[in-house]
Parts: C-alpha cells; structure tokens; sequence
C-alpha cells in the first residue's frame, strides 16, 4: 500500500473518529428529546434538525467556507474574540461531518427510544432514581446496541463524507484543492483531477473505501439485529400485552 | 417477614389533587392510614390513573397538595414538588415495567442500588424473606420475559417493597393476570398494606378486589367524586351503584364469623348482633368477614316471614324509600339494621342495607321512611370476604 493511501486513510480515520466523538452525544441528546418531548412547534425543530439531510452536501460546505472563512462572520468571532485559528481543512471538515452525520444518526436512534416502553423510567423514578441515574441504568443499557449500530453508519458516513469537505478544501486552497493531507475521498478526487492521473492511487484507497464500507455496514445491522432481538420476549410483549 | 418496624414511624398518604388529562379534569381528596387501602372505583377512565400517576409526580399537576403525615411531597400553594424519586411512594401496575435487560434479582436490587447510601433501611425489611413471601425464589436468575404474568406482577411488587416506599400506588395491578391465578395474587396484595404498615392508594375495574382489599373507597365520576367514605357505607349505597360498572346495587355488611354448622354446611356470621346464614366458609370462628348481598336479592316485610325460603330475617327500621329507573319504574328501600348491645351494654356499630322493590310494591306496602321493618334474603345470595387485613389462611 502507498504512503499516499495509507496517509488518505489515516487522515479519514482520524476524521470519522472526531465527528463521533461530536456527533454521538448530541444525536443521542436530540433523538431523546424528540422522542420525548411533545408540544405543537417540535414538527418544525425536527424538520430543521433533519434538513441537512436533504441538502446538497456541497452547499453546506458552501456556507462553511463563507462563515468560517476570513470574512464570514462566524470565523472572525472564533478568531478574534476566541482567538481559535479554525482552519477550513481539515477542523471546518470535521463541522461539516458533524452537520451531516447528527440528522441521520439522530434519525436513526429516535425510533430506538420511542420503541422502549415509556414507563420504564417513570417506574425507576419511584424506586428512588435521580432522573440521571434512570436515563444510564435504564434507558442507555436498553438502547446501547442500537447506539452502537448508529454509529456504526455514522463512522461510514464521515469518512466518506465529500461533498462539504471538497468545497472546504478548496476554499481552504484558494481554489487549487490542493489540500495537504487529503481524507480518501478527497485523495481520490486529487488523483483524478491531476495530470498524471495516477490509476494506482484511485483503485487502492477506493478498494479501501470499499473494505472499511463493508465492515460499519456489517457491524451496524448486526447491532440492530442484536437490539431487536435481544429483548424479543418483553418486546413482543409491550405491544401484543403477553407472551409469545 | 414482619413488617413492624419500630424505628421507622408509619405515616398516612393525603391527596387532594387537581389534575387535567385529555378530555377531562380530575379532581379528588383521599386519605390512607398505614396499613389500610383507599381504592379509586368508577368507570374505566375516569381519571383514577391521572390520580395515582399525580401522586407519584409522575404527571403534571394543576392544583393540590399530597402528603406523608405532616409533611408534604407536593404543595401547590407553597410551589412545593418534590420529584419522584424524593416522595418514595411505590408504583405497581398491570404492565409490571420490569426491566428487561435486568435478572429479576438485579430488578429487585434496583430500588437500593439507586438510593445508594441515602437508603435507610428499615430493619422489619428483609429482602430474603420478601422473596420467599412472594415465592420468587426460583426466578431470581431469570429475566422478565422469561415470566408469566402472575409472576411478573410479584416481581414487580418486589422490587416496589425492596426500595423501602413511604407508601404504594397500584393501578390495576391484576389487569393482565389470567383469571385463574387472579384469586391467589389478591390474597397476596390484600396482605400488603398491613403486613408492611403502608399507606396504599389503588385503582381497579374489579369490584371483588375493592371488597377484597379496600378499607375505604372514592367513586369517580366523571373526574369529580361521586362518593367517599369507609367501603360498608358507599359500596351499600344504592345510589352510588350507578357510578359503578358491573357492580350489582347491593350492600356490604361487616361482621365476624360465629360458628359452622358441618351437618348442613353452613356458616354464621354476627352482623350488628343479628345472626346471618350463608354458605359454608373456611375462614375461622372469630374472623371478621364482609358479605356482599345484592339489593335484588332482598326482599321487605312486615313481619317475620313464617314461610319463606329467606333463611336470613334482620330486623331494621326504614331510612329511606327513593324512586328510581325510567319515571320510577322501581325504587330502593334503605333499612339500618336494629343494632343489639354487646357484651359491655354498648350499642354495637350499625348497618344498613339496601332492597330494591318494584315501585308497585313500595305503594301497595306503603313502604315509610322510619317504619320498623324485617329484611329476608336467602343464605345463597351472601358472598362472603375476609376483611383486608385478615390473612385468609384456609384452616
């Protein structure tokens, strides 16, 4: 294996493993909420906590560029009030995962909390449980596989994540894309775009691409299985009221 | 397990709370001392689980106060609201809400594992034996799905008492058991209140619970309470039946049992110092009873019937005649039982019960408020129940 792919890998690797780190809590956070909360306005919150969802990946990375870069409003708070140097590339890709990993992870786990029978944490309460301590002893072991798959997906889906982070490295390069240290996908895409069009490179981190692909995928709908069926008595219980 | 704990002081459960779900507002006051059971009758939905759920602070509430003795888990007035799992009342309920990725074991953990050091047990409470008394022993390792329903409601009734509760909240907690194991697990909750000195407050379709387990009883209607009080006096309230679903109009009557008859497999029962027959029963000379008898099944006369198949004939006195049904097609005729002096010339507690005559009968008889009077009803048509706190050991 190339430096070059191995490096693209790494550089991925470290990308996906960021954007978990972010995106887990706060999908966790915002799939509970709306799995819980009721009142009129939340269909609108939850369209707006969906939408990036439905947006080209390339406009979000669009308005990244705008509001992180020099002039955008955004990015002079960070630097001058904050004093943070954020770069577009790669810490403005990470932001720009983030934004398009929590919506489908949120959308992942909310009908995973919602499947749980409501009373559940209510019952721990009278048994002398801070709300806390019911939500880690109850609601998270019931839940943890389905958390696992979801991050499983959410793993893939950043490291391959593109379209954002083509628009930010090139907003980062002032228009050459040629960021150093480039994400697989972004590896590839230099490859293509340069004038030897080195094959060799494309094939490999794209044959990777594929093999790490294959595993998230793999492990995310054995977790799945796994939190369908682990509790399949009780569960086909709490809807049909007895057992099978 | 004794429940007699003597450092821990036992206190009752106030409620008076103004509580709103979809469609209807519910407002209600009742009152349990320990080791006695306030029951929430009415037609399904009437907010008795709004109630209960209120209680627990498990629900928003609009208005009220609950309160263990003097001291209060929710204040309206003082902006005072203690959060569940400050107020210590048990929850228990026809779904159980086991956990399921939790052994029954770890399950029945669960209450003293969450409180940590801030549990202080009372030292009448001894986790084993509460196993044994519930018969859980050989499910200890198991997991909810792996139990029937009976079963789970035990475990869950476990895992409430091994948290050490002030107090326990049961909403219809026999609503999944199938009917033939429904007998034993009443047995089982009816001995709750006394044998752990908990104030309980429950809810259920079921009128046999009620008369099994209740010491009083508030009547729902419609959110507002149709009636209160101690269960012989508004479960022998005509007027209340109609608030209550498949409970015939009838009277309850209290007493304790005096004697068996083995030749004609009988049994009698001192109601008010007058002797009633009724079908045989294995409870003790000595236990105290409640008998349910129908007010259909009671018939009016002047005087004692020389010929007759009502094998029981109380005297009483007229208290009230009212009309009812459709224009009055029939009414119901209340007689208070002629009370005799006891032992020490004291006038033992009254009774009243309830016929229901057709309205042809009540003008031909000229049936009066205040006219002495003789009740007959046929041993038959008695049902009989231990009270609450009696164990009804078969013996």
């Amino acid at each position: 294996m190339s430096p070059a792919a191995l490096s693209a890998m790494w550089m991925s690797l470290q990308l996906a493993a960021l954007t978990l780190l972010i995106a887990t809590p706060l999908s966790i956070t915002l799939a509970w909420w709306m799995a819980r909360v009721k009142w009129r306005g939340k269909v609108l919150l939850d369209a707006f906590i969906l939408l990036p969802l439905g947006l080209p990946p390339a406009v979000i990375g669009f308005w990244l560029t705008t509001g992180l870069g020099e002039q955008g409003a955004l990015g002079r708070w960070l630097r001058q009030d904050l004093g943070l140097a954020v770069a577009l590339y790669p810490t403005g890709a990470v932001l720009a995962a983030c934004i398009m990993t929590v919506p489908m992870m949120t959308r992942m786990l909310r009908p995973v909390f919602e499947a749980h029978d409501p009373m559940l944490l209510p019952v721990a309460r009278t048994l002398g449980a801070s709300d806390w301590h019911a939500w880690r002893t109850v609601a998270l072991p019931l839940t943890l596989p389905a958390i696992g798959s979801a991050m499983a997906l959410g793993f893939a889906a950043a490291w391959g994540e593109s379209g954002a982070v083509l628009v930010l490295a090139a907003g980062q390069a002032s228009g050459t894309a040629g960021a150093e240290d480039p994400t697989v996908p972004l590896a590839l895409w230099q490859a293509l775009a340069s004038p030897g069009r080195p094959q060799a490179l494309a094939w490999e981190v794209a044959a990777l691409s594929l093999g790490v692909a294959a595993i998230a995928i793999l492990l995310s709908e054995l977790l799945r299985w796994q939190w369908q069926h682990r509790w399949q008595g009780s569960a086909r219980m709490d809807w049909r009221g007895e057992r099978p | 397990m004794s429940g007699d704990s003597p450092s821990r002081l036992p206190r009752s459960l106030s409620v008076d709370l103004h509580v709103r779900q979809p469609g209807l507002e519910v407002q209600a006051q009742l009152r349990a001392l320990p080791g006695r059971v306030s029951a929430l009758v009415g037609r399904v939905e009437n907010g008795q689980r709004a109630i209960l759920e209120g209680v627990a602070g498990l629900r928003p509430v609009i208005a009220g106060r609950v309160a263990l003795g003097a001291d209060a888990l929710f204040e309206s007035r003082r902006g005072l609201n203690l959060p569940p799992h400050q107020r210590r009342l048990g929850w228990l309920d026809a779904e159980a809400h086991l956990f399921p990725h939790l052994t029954i074991e770890r399950n029945l953990a669960y209450g003293a594992r969450a409180q940590g050091p801030r549990m202080k047990v009372a030292p009448g409470l001894d986790v084993p034996s509460l196993v044994k008394w519930l018969d859980l022993s050989a499910m200890m390792d198991r997991r909810p799905h792996e139990l029937n329903a009976s079963q789970r409601v035990r475990a869950a009734l476990g895992r409430a008492l091994a948290a050490d509760p002030q107090g326990l909240l049961m909403d219809d907690p026999l609503g999944r058991v199938h009917d033939p194991e429904r007998p034993e697990l009443l047995e089982l909750l009816a001995q709750v209140a006394h044998r752990f000195h908990l104030p309980v407050l429950m809810a259920t379709p079921r009128m046999e619970e009620v008369v099994r387990m209740a010491d009083d009883v508030v009547i729902l209607h419609d959110g507002r309470m149709a009636g209160a009080g101690p269960i012989a006096q508004v479960l022998s309230d005509v007027s209340l039946s109609t608030f209550l679903e498949g409970f015939h109009a009838g009277s309850i009557l209290e007493g304790a049992v005096t004697r068996h008859d083995i030749e004609w497999v009988v049994s009698e029962v001192d109601i008010c110092g007058q002797c009633v027959t009724v079908p045989a029963t294995l409870h003790p000379v000595g236990t105290r009873v409640r008998l349910k008898v129908r007010a259909r099944d009671v018939s009016l006369h002047r005087e004692v019937p020389t010929d007759s198949s009502s094998t029981n004939v109380l005297r009483g006195r007229i208290t009230q005649v009212m009309l009812a049904g459709h224009s009055g097609t029939y009414g119901a005729v209340g007689v208070e039982l002629a009370r005799e002096l006891d032992e020490r010339l004291e006038l033992k507690a009254g009774a009243q019960i309830w016929g229901l005559v057709t309205r042809q009968a009540i003008e031909q008889m000229n049936w009066q408020p205040g006219e002495p009077c003789v009740v007959g009803f046929n041993a038959m048509s008695a049902q009989v129940t231990p009270l609450p706190w009696t164990s009804s050991k078969r013996g």
